[in-house]
């Protein structure tokens, strides 16, 4: 079975070098990063087709509910979970309500981050 | 050779000398404040740093609301960066 693929969007440097190594460390996934909206759906129209969406909600020029929306308008279905430091139940039930698998509340424990996904990807199947 | 979690901690801990910096330059009603301290909120705790997660998290939280964050707040922030930033690589 090939290992599983992640478009990771992120516009936090270190965030997105963590997120990749705490994939890679525990050999569960392939992460692909993008450092804004607009650079993933260049990925994306260029052909590339992750199993997995991981999108920060706040982002400065274009935030992660636009850009599942934006992607879903390509007929994209590609899984979706949100990562976000607003913690509040209806925040997360708003982020849910747009349609991800899951949201992944930061700061995270990198070590757990891929048991974490792997959980909500089952648990969506 | 230090294993990659370290490096990545290192790098952030050479961020948090640069946010210092910033942040003592800024206003709380600067846009770049609150725009880092949302960052440090979402980040901090993943890189070790749960307290400064926390204490960015309630100014982050203040200004979500639309009310500057209190003096209390701020002092809090800026001195739990100051932690952070002068931990070892």
């Amino acid at each position: 079975m090939s290992k599983l693929c992640i478009l990771h969007v992120d516009d936090d440097e270190n965030i997105r070098a963590l997120t990749a190594l705490a994939f890679d460390l525990g050999n569960e996934a392939e992460v692909r990063s993008a450092a804004s909206g607009a650079e993933a759906l260049r990925l994306l129209a260029d052909g590339f087709r992750p199993d997995l969406l991981l999108l920060d909600v706040m982002m400065p020029d274009m935030d992660g509910p636009t850009l599942l929306r934006r992607i879903r308008e390509r007929s994209m279905s590609t899984p979706a979970v949100f990562m976000t430091a607003q913690t509040q139940d209806h925040e997360v039930a708003r982020l849910l309500g747009l349609g991800a698998i899951g949201v992944v509340i930061k700061p995270f424990d990198p070590l757990a981050l891929g048991g974490q996904i792997l959980g909500l990807l089952r648990g969506a199947a | 050779m230090s294993d990659p979690l370290s490096a990545l901690r290192a790098a952030f801990v050479e961020r948090c000398r640069e946010d210092l910096g910033r942040l003592g330059e800024a206003s709380p009603d600067d846009a770049s404040f609150a725009s880092i301290a949302h960052r440090l909120a979402g980040a901090a705790g993943s890189f070790g740093f749960p307290e400064l997660s926390e204490a960015a998290a309630a100014v982050d939280h203040s200004l979500r609301k639309g009310e500057p964050p209190t003096a209390a707040q701020t002092e809090a922030l800026m001195r739990r960066l100051g932690q952070a930033a002068g931990a070892a690589d």
